[in-house]
């Protein structure tokens, strides 16, 4: 506040008895001033409270291993293993075994197979996986921190993530392996193998042919598998993880007595038995005695949450978006198959359809990797190469077919063994995998068409010069 | 020595009249020329000498006088002076005019205040007359046409919401464009609080503005550098009223409304809504005969319609877009009481708001208390205080994107009944969820106390010299609780939430300011001083499920904690600021101002920053050589140019960081952001010039600027390839440049009891990005190199093929060519989001005791991209209720038409494109206030100094090409902050409302 009004003729006397005393304020005034100037200069170093520096967050063993939770972490959201992987893998590979009901027109151009580049959801799968990868660079370059008894589990662990991360992202972004050519002419998608400290021109990389990211993804999930424990804790990866994985990246190329090897690893070690009821396999809050791999959830951490509620139909919970189709899926199953029990009829938001039952309890675990899948994987690559390692193609078999409530049968061919998979796995991410390594159609698209892969993110695209576009989508 | 030499002749001069004392005592009474009120308190003093007295309580003095001769002085704070040449009479009243004239003409600056005539910057003043009856929740609405400059725009028709503000246009494409917000010399929080996953709020909606004296938005550098770092996107200075000496006055202002949107969207009815799908049905089957279409639609209808849908004499037809909105009811009451004497003044309110949302379930309550004191200890000393506490509440519904939110009820079709007829409860069985049993089941309030205080202390060391402390603090205390019962979706338990916000905001401001004039010519008024302001953040989040039932609503209920977290963040500023103003003969003007700052957001090799202005002007019409020319009253040019900067970005943007994760009980850390340890300012460099001019002794008056503003250092989110594991890092990339113009003019047309004025005022502002370091950032709005900030950047829809009815599209820019194939179709900047210019027209009549005010707000040149449109416009796509546009469809060879073939599932024209970007100019009518102040010789007998009733009516008619809802929309549900990029685009936002008050006013 300004009195501009004071100065008027009878202030004129304590004006000028002020001006001689001034002087006495004048020392008074530079302490002041001093005070101002000195006193705040210190305050300007506030912290963050919520997180840590980079520059010390690798710098004891305990941190490095909380990286390494991190990486599982991130490989639980919906872009990686929490439901992307599996929904995208049943848009592309279904025609009329479901139906997309929703409103989402990203996801109903995937199951249209008419998907452009900048589809707002798509991208979502290569953003997620290369921020796993990028952890587990973080913590590969820092076991050296760790103490020695440790180094070998965690490392291995970075690894097996970082393997079946690349895995799922080659097969969504690049053209199938094929045989003919080895995948030497496809291009598949950036290896990245140093931790990003800050941004240079090496941030824009190129991608890798389909050959050389199968042999990444096969050298990092082999140095895990040796590297590995038996058993892990919290429900992280085992040695068996990685040998079930390795048998699904063989058997994607066609390397059946590899992808033989490793299953029967994993049925061999005695570590998992498969559970007695089929439904009981699904919507658990812990790993089974059948699961190899799940991501886990609990109330408080459940980005799978995506997966409920695209599948599910019931009061309060799901969209009900994924309709399973009776006609042209559900027949499928043989009269009591207790695997079709697992569908139901929903109730809830979207009514009076089929719906797959694998997901509909909300926080519990996802199984990514079964036992079930290695009997199923012994048993075709057994048949192909006619051979009995570990047990017969028909025995293999029947222990499916007995677990489903079904009488034992007597012989089987490549396609029973086949069509085996197909329901055992219904809707867990598989059968697009299947569909392209067996070279079946989806509707009129061949098992390499174009639009059975995403296209690389427009953002990419954008921010980096040096990344080429799948072809059909420039 | 001058100065001494007159001292001492006083001294002898007082001495000898005493010498010869022949008196005489004068006594009389002052009173107050409006309304006749004694003042108590005068100060009366004989010129010349010491010899005084003040006016008792009823207004009476009396003072002994030299029998021959003299002058009166007459003074008091708040009136104009009177002096009185003592004549033959003993008995001399006197009537004090308020000192309104002199109060107009002094603007708040930073740290200070300016006379209006002197000031060389650029500023937009508006009083708080224009502001008292406006019924919105915050002071910025009302603030909308009246401002030059600075363009506002609600967000929505939610009320609390976020608003933006440009002044100038939009500096900065990553940190904030808000500008700052500074109450009575405190900066304030003014960014949103509220939790991600809801739309922005506004915490200034907590001011209660009819406190509100005056605002100015300071808009050139010269005038906001002193406020340095945070001023590049202008600084609004909030003054809040204070008690004058004299009578106590009490002040009671009460106002009820009703609104209703402005325009409703219009929706296909049930027969046409059959039609249509039917026929996209039987279309699709065409092109997919693997699916039968049509059956599936009938099912699907048959279930949606509880099997009425096939027979037009049974089957439903609802309005469900409708059901969206409410009557909204508007209440307030305002008391406020001031006056004081001399030493002591007082301002002191009250107020009560209850405004309904238009949409159902959303809601604002306001309730406030301000105390205003300011104390005259000595001659020298002085302090005040100001408290403010405020209690609000606001009902919100979801943002925009959820399906809960109630104008996304216009998805539903026609065909489905509110109610499930088997059940009589609200139908579950709808096409999306049915956003009424979240409004029915479902709650979510946020409740902030907010204190808004400050002291301050001011000591005159000499007449020219005066140190003034402040103190003051923004305490923001805010909760956000919700319950979703079991009917809504997703919580088949019951969901409970609650967040809990504290804000506190800190600031110390120490300064000097020295005022002195030297040889009647040359004025010098300086101040120098250092501010220091911190903020501390803390908040926790619970989250629950598993209720026992929807009578329990608390999480101490809950079974199950989902989530719980508490976090804390904060800032610190240390500043010091200067400012040096110069006149010479009242003609040439000259004003530096400085200020060096340092932030801790900044990286440590970059904390303080330095802005510097200066600017000049010069009254042309005080220069002797104008006197003849006596059409021109006022004429004033003014330049200035300066640095002032921008720090609004998170508060640890520069570190490299670990955050925690969590891993189903695995407790990890994760990397989340890359360092930037040389992360600096963004600065922005403006020049501007100004002419203020009158003419014909102030009938036309008016005020142009012309400026050019330059960003450069751009604190921007630099887009990273992800396969990095990082999507962008921040950096110091890139400028950008706004240049525009302001244009204000006011006419007094008619004078006299008749009185009839007008204002006009135009700003035209032009932003274009230059430099993003080869960055795009944004995927619909974009910011991108050589356009301006927001642009729609998208596949260029072309109509139809009138052969086959696909959806066409422009090949390229610039092209005639077409394709069909989305996928080649390039991408194109379509549409600018940013208006041309914007501004406002008033006319205020005055006959008698009627005043009638009229506002026009008009905005031009801008682009709206209905988001939605890939729903609801959408020629039937997906079963989405469409809009009534959709039925002229391309049905046969040869029809032309804007809107392509029916295609069930199949995506035709579904893509973006810049098929539902539109035209955004619009013209207001604002407000429009008709009121009648009874005269005083009926009030009196009441006891009643003033009664006044008034009408207001807000957005009373829009007059728009724009399709959609109201052209006066942004929706903001990607984020809990105003966006800088997304702006001009609509997603099932709800419009403004229009809303018609009563109110009266009564002053005694």
């Amino acid at each position: 506040m300004i009195n501009t009004n004071d100065i008027k003729g009878y202030h004129k006397r304590v004006f000028i008895m002020k001006l001689i005393k001034t002087k006495i304020y004048i020392p008074f005034t530079f302490l002041l001033v001093l005070f101002m100037i000195t006193s705040c200069g210190k305050d300007l170093g506030i912290n963050p409270q919520q997180s840590i520096d980079a520059s010390i967050a690798l710098k004891t063993p305990a941190n490095v291993k909380d990286a390494l939770y991190g990486a599982y972490s991130e490989i639980q959201q919906t872009g990686v293993f929490g439901s992307d992987y599996d929904m995208y893998s049943a848009l592309l590979s279904s025609t009329n075994q479901m139906f997309f009901s929703g409103s989402y027109q990203d996801y109903l151009d995937v199951y249209n197979k008419r998907q452009v580049a900048n589809n707002a959801f798509t991208g979502e799968m290569w953003d997620t996986g290369y921020n796993a990868i990028n952890i587990c660079n973080n913590v590969l370059s820092s076991i050296s921190v760790l103490d020695k008894g440790d180094q070998n589990t965690i490392q291995g662990e970075a690894e097996f993530i970082r393997g079946v991360v690349l895995f799922e992202l080659v097969k969504f972004y690049g053209l199938p392996w094929d045989t003919s050519t080895n995948g030497k002419a496809n291009s598949g998608v950036p290896i990245v193998l140093k931790p990003t400290l800050s941004i240079t021109k090496d941030a824009n990389v190129k991608r890798a042919t389909v050959t050389q990211d199968y042999a990444q993804i096969i050298k990092d999930l082999k140095d895990a598998e040796s590297k590995l424990p038996k058993s892990n804790s919290d429900g992280r990866a085992t040695t068996y993880a990685a040998s079930a994985f390795l048998s699904e990246v063989y058997l994607e190329k066609d390397d059946y007595s590899n992808a033989l090897q490793e299953a029967n690893k994993v049925i061999q070690s005695g570590a998992f038995s498969l559970v007695a009821n089929y439904a009981d396999e699904f919507n658990n809050s812990s790993n089974t005695s059948e699961d190899i791999f799940d991501i886990q959830e609990n109330s408080q951490s459940n980005p799978v949450s995506d997966n409920w509620t695209f599948y599910a139909s019931l009061p309060g919970v799901g969209r009900g978006d994924m309709d399973i189709d009776s006609t042209h899926f559900i027949a499928m199953y043989q009269n009591g198959d207790a695997r079709k029990n697992i569908y139901y009829v929903g109730t809830g938001l979207k009514p009076g359809r089929w719906r797959c039952g694998k997901w509909k309890v909300r926080f519990t675990n996802k199984p990514i990797i079964r036992l079930a899948e290695m009997y199923l994987t012994r048993a075709e690559c057994n048949f192909r190469l006619s051979s009995g390692v570990g047990d017969t193609p028909l025995n293999d078999i029947n222990k499916i077919r007995e677990r489903a409530t079904l009488p034992d049968t007597n012989a089987v061919s490549l396609s029973s063994i086949l069509k085996q998979r197909y329901l055992e796995l219904a809707w867990e991410g598989k059968r697009l995998d299947d569909v392209k390594r067996l070279h079946l159609n989806v509707g009129s698209l061949s098992w390499n068409a174009n639009k059975l892969i995403l296209p690389i993110p427009q953002r990419e695209m954008d921010v980096n010069s040096n990344m080429v576009q799948n072809p059909g989508y420039d | 020595m001058k100065k001494f030499l007159l001292f001492v002749f006083m001294l002898s001069f007082a001495g000898l009249s005493n010498a010869i004392a022949q008196t005489r005592t004068i006594s009389g009474k002052v009173t107050s020329a409006t309304d006749g009120t004694p003042l108590p308190g005068v100060n009366i003093v004989l010129k010349g000498t010491t010899n005084g007295t003040a006016t008792g309580t009823d207004g009476t003095y009396s003072l002994d006088v030299p029998s021959k001769g003299g002058v009166l002085i007459y003074s008091f704070l708040g009136f104009e002076s009177v002096q009185k040449t003592i004549g033959s009479s003993n008995e001399i009243n006197v009537q004090l005019k308020p000192a309104t004239q002199e109060l107009k003409n002094v603007v708040v600056v930073g740290y200070g205040t300016q006379s209006k005539k002197f000031v060389t910057g650029s500023i937009t003043s508006v009083s708080d007359s224009s502001l008292a009856n406006t019924p919105v929740t915050s002071f910025q609405t009302a603030l909308e046409g009246k401002t030059p400059g600075a363009v506002i725009t609600q967000q929505s028709g939610k009320l609390g919401q976020g608003i933006r503000i440009r002044v100038r246009g939009s500096s900065s494409v990553t940190a904030s464009n808000q500008p700052l917000y500074v109450i009575d010399g405190i900066p304030v929080t003014s960014s949103s609080q509220g939790r991600i996953g809801n739309e922005p709020t506004n915490p200034l909606a907590n001011l209660n503005y009819d406190d509100i004296a005056s605002i100015q938005i300071l808009k050139d550098a010269s005038a906001a550098a002193i406020y340095g770092s945070r001023a590049s996107n202008g600084v609004v200075l909030i003054t809040t009223k204070q008690g004058k000496a004299g009578k106590t006055k009490i002040n009671v202002n009460t106002s009820y409304g009703i609104g209703h949107p402005t325009h409703y969207k219009q929706f296909l009815n049930a027969k046409q809504y059959v039609t249509l799908f039917m026929e996209a049905a039987q279309n699709s089957n065409k092109i997919d005969p693997s699916f039968d279409y049509v059956s599936y639609t009938k099912n699907y209808f048959n279930k949606l319609s509880f099997n009425t849908y096939s027979d037009p004499s049974k089957r439903y037809n609802i309005p469900w877009s409708r059901h969206a909105f409410q009557t909204a009811y508007y209440r307030k009451m305002n008391i406020s009481a001031s006056g004081g004497n001399a030493e002591t003044r007082f301002y002191i309110s009250g107020h009560y708001s209850n405004s309904d949302g238009i949409v159902i379930n959303n809601a604002y309550k306001l309730l406030s208390g301000r105390l205003n004191i300011d104390h005259q200890a000595n001659d020298k000393l002085s302090f005040g205080a100001k408290f403010y506490l405020a209690r609000s509440q606001n009902d919100r519904i979801s943002n925009d994107d959820a399906f809960s939110t109630p104008v996304q009820l216009d998805a539903q079709p026609p065909i489905q009944p509110i109610y499930d007829p088997n059940t009589g409860k609200l139908n579950a069985n709808t096409l999306y969820y049915n956003g009424l049993l979240s409004a029915k089941y479902a709650s979510s309030n946020m409740i902030v106390f907010h204190n808004l205080s400050n002291a301050y202390a001011e000591y005159d060391f000499m007449p020219s010299l005066t140190f003034r402390s402040e103190f003051g603090l923004d305490l923001i205390n805010q909760t956000e609780e919700g319950y979703a019962g079991r009917e809504t979706i997703g919580n088949p338990t019951g969901f409970g939430r609650y967040r809990y916000l504290r804000n506190l905001n800190y600031t110390m401001n120490n300064y000097f300011k020295y005022q002195k004039t030297l040889n009647k010519v040359h004025s010098i008024n300086a101040t120098v001083g250092m501010s220091y302001e911190k903020a501390d953040i803390n908040s926790s989040d619970v989250q629950g499920e598993g209720f026992p039932n929807d009578s329990f609503k608390k999480l101490a209920s809950a079974s199950k904690i989902t989530t719980g977290s508490s976090s804390g963040s904060g800032y610190s500023y240390v500043s010091y600021f200067g400012r040096l103003n110069y006149k010479y003969n009242d003609t040439y003007l000259v004003s530096l101002s400085a200020r060096e700052d340092g932030s801790s957001r900044f990286g440590l090799n970059n904390q303080y920053g330095f802005f510097p202005a200066a600017s000049l002007g010069w009254i042309v019409t005080n220069e002797s050589f104008m006197k003849n020319f006596k059409t021109l009253s006022n004429l004033k040019l003014r330049a200035s140019y300066g640095l002032t900067g921008n720090s609004d970005i998170g508060n640890f943007d520069s570190r490299g960081l670990y955050n925690g994760t969590n891993y189903a009980g695995l407790s990890g850390i994760a990397p989340t952001q890359l360092a930037s340890p040389d992360l600096k300012w963004e600065t922005t460099a403006q020049l501007d010039f100004g002419v203020d001019f009158s003419l014909f002794n102030d009938r036309i008056s008016g005020t142009v600027d012309y400026y050019v503003k330059h960003t450069h250092n751009l604190l921007l989110n630099v887009n990273v390839p992800q396969s990095t594991g990082f999507s962008q890092v921040i950096k110091n990339v890139g400028k950008l440049k706004n240049n525009g113009y302001e244009v204000s003019i006011n006419t007094q047309n008619i004078k006299g009891e008749l009185s009839w004025t007008t204002g006009f005022n135009i700003s035209g502002n032009k932003n274009v990005i230059t430099n993003l370091g080869g960055q795009v950032i944004g995927n619909i709005n974009r910011a991108m190199e050589g356009q301006p900030i927001g642009v729609f950047y998208m596949v260029k829809y072309a109509g139809v093929d009138p052969k086959n009815g696909d959806a066409l599209y422009y090949l390229k820019a610039g092209s005639d060519k077409t394709t069909n194939n989305y996928s080649k179709a390039e991408r194109q900047v379509v549409g600018n989001p940013n208006p041309k210019f914007t501004g406002g027209f008033s006319n205020d009549f005055h006959y008698k005791g009627i005043d009638l005010s009229i506002l026009f707000q008009y905005v031009y040149g801008n682009k709206i991209y209905n988001a939605a449109g890939v729903y609801q416009s959408v020629n039937g796509n997906y079963y989405d209720n469409q809009t009534v546009d959709q039925m002229n469809r391309w049905q046969k060879p040869g029809d032309i038409t804007n809107v392509p073939q029916a295609r069930l599932f199949m995506g035709n024209g579904r893509q973006t494109s810049s098929r539902w970007i539109s035209d955004g100019s619009y013209i207001r009518l604002k407000n429009v206030t008709l009121s009648y102040n009874l005269p005083r010789s009926i009030t009196s007998k009441w006891n009643v100094d003033r009664l006044r009733v008034y009408l207001t009516g807000i957005n009373l008619l829009t007059f728009t090409k724009y399709k959609g809802w109201d052209p006066e929309v942004s929706e903001s549900y990607y984020s809990n902050h105003i966006s800088n990029i997304n702006i001009g685009r609509n997603f099932y936002t709800p419009p403004q409302a229009r809303t018609i008050t009563l109110g009266l006013n009564i002053g005694f």
